[in-house]
Formats: structure tokens, sequence, C-alpha cells
């Protein structure tokens, strides 16, 4: 892949990447950003290197899962290393100021992904948000499909049950 | 209709609200370039930086400290020198020709 096709690829992608991004860094979208950012770099630079064995779009979350997860392990050494007075971001709430109803209802879903386990809320966020199958997803996650199917379940019944408190 | 509707339902709203607000994106460009000839020359300025450093360790003067010492004399050092002192600090010569006095010389 050359560079203007894997730019265009990013491009046709990129909504979706910050979402999955945004998921992956509990929300934050300061983190998000900076993740996406870093990615984009080593997908263009030749650091991360796509090899055709799956499709792009589940190649580049897997790339995206991975940094930010590496990120995650560095803000936590920041933050051992009492730097805490460091302004970091803060979880990003939905804007409200369109559909309050269609509103409400994405902030409950918020809500609930960030209860569930990470392996569940990442398997449910890929099938029900980004429209991947559970073998694609276990794919992004590198665990096995029988693995992903049952955090898949679990996280599934967790977000009904959660969604349903919400609604009562 | 499919049991999972309504999840993908609640799923959709927020995929519809996240898009409001997903940033612009924004292509690196310059970067990788930079961080191509980055480690070249960070690797020569360390390799020049310990080539210094070899250099003036090896040619270090000797140190002031000691040549200080060498040289000090104590301000009461002239309390030692005691008239007559200089005959006790050398051994006395003995004239090489005394006068013999089995020949009556009288000189």
């Amino acid at each position: 892949m050359d560079r203007a096709c894997l730019e265009r690829a990013i491009e046709e992608l990129h909504p979706a990447s910050f979402a999955w991004a945004l998921g992956c860094c509990a929300r934050r979208r300061e983190d998000a950003e900076e993740v996406l950012q870093n990615v984009y770099l080593m997908t263009l630079d030749g650091t991360a290197r796509f090899d055709g064995r799956s499709s792009f779009k589940t190649w580049l979350f897997g790339v995206i899962r991975h940094a930010a997860l590496a990120h995650a392990r560095k803000t936590w050494v920041r933050n051992a290393l009492l730097l805490k007075w460091l302004p970091s971001s803060q979880p990003q709430t939905p804007d409200c100021s369109g559909d309050l109803e269609r509103c409400e209802t994405a902030l409950h879903v918020a809500e609930a992904l960030a209860k569930l386990t990470s392996r569940q809320r990442e398997v449910v966020e890929l099938v029900f948000y980004h429209d991947l199958t559970v073998v694609e997803a276990a794919a992004v996650m590198r665990v096995g499909v029988g693995s992903a199917r049952t955090h898949y379940d679990r996280g599934k019944k967790r977000l009904r049950e959660l969604l349903a408190e919400v609604k009562r | 209709m499919n049991e999972d509707d309504d999840l993908r339902e609640a799923f959709a709203r927020l995929r519809e609200v996240d898009a409001q607000q997903t940033p612009r994106i924004a292509m690196p460009c310059a970067q990788p370039q930079r961080r191509r000839f980055m480690m070249p020359a960070i690797a020569a300025v360390l390799l020049l930086m310990t080539i210094a450093l070899v250099y003036v360790s090896r040619t270090k003067p000797a140190p002031v400290d000691a040549i200080r010492i060498e040289t000090w004399r104590a301000p009461t050092d002239f309390l030692l020198k005691t008239p007559g002192s200089d005959l006790t600090s050398s051994v006395p010569r003995l004239q090489p020709q005394l006068p013999d006095i089995r020949k009556g010389d009288r000189s």
C-alpha cells in the first residue's frame, strides 16, 4: 500500500477510528486524539505495516487498541512518579445540545459501557458500534474467537441489565 | 426482528452523537523525515562527547593541591635556624696539609 492509498484509507475510517480510540481511552478526548495521531504517524512512516492478512479496518483498530494500551501504561507511570498535578484529560460526555432524548440514550450507553470489564466493553463496542463480526473483533483484540464470544455474551447481558436499571 | 435490535439502536444514537464531536483529521507529514535523521544525529553527538571526554581525561594536568603542598613553607620556619646551626648540618673538613712537627717545621 503506497502513502496516498494509506492516507485515503485512513481518512475514510477517521470517524470510526476516533470513536474506537475514544472507547479505548475511557472516553478521554485528548488521550484519544494523541493516540490516533501516533497511530497515523506509525502507519504512514511504516513503523506499523499493514500486511493484508485482515481487512484494513480490523488491522487499524488493532493498532489503535495497542497504542491506547501503551498510552495508558505511560499515563500510569506518569501518575506513579507523582506528576498527578499535571493536567490530565477528562472523559468526554456526549454533547447534548441537539435532540435531548437521543443524547440521553447516548449518555446512558456510554456510562453503561464504562461499567463493563475491558474485554466485554471492547467486544460489545466493536460489534454494536463498529459493526464488526465477533471473529473480526477477536482479531482486533488478539484473543481467540471462543474467548471473544464468551465476553460478547456476558457483556451484552450485563449491558442490558445496566440499561434496564437506568430506565427504571 | 432481531433480539439485539435494541442494543443496535442505542449504539446508533451514541454513534450519531459522537460523530458530531469528531475532530478533523490532521495527517502527519513532516515528522517521519525528522525522526529518520534523529537517531544517527543523537548517536554522532554521543560519540563526539565520548571522544572529547577520553581526550580531556588523558591530558589532565597535575593536581593543583599537590603543587601547593610541595612548595609550601611554614611561616615559623626561620625559628628553626639557630646560630651555628650550619656547623651541625655539615661535616667539618680537616685541613689536608698539617704542619710536620717531626721535621722541625716552624713556619
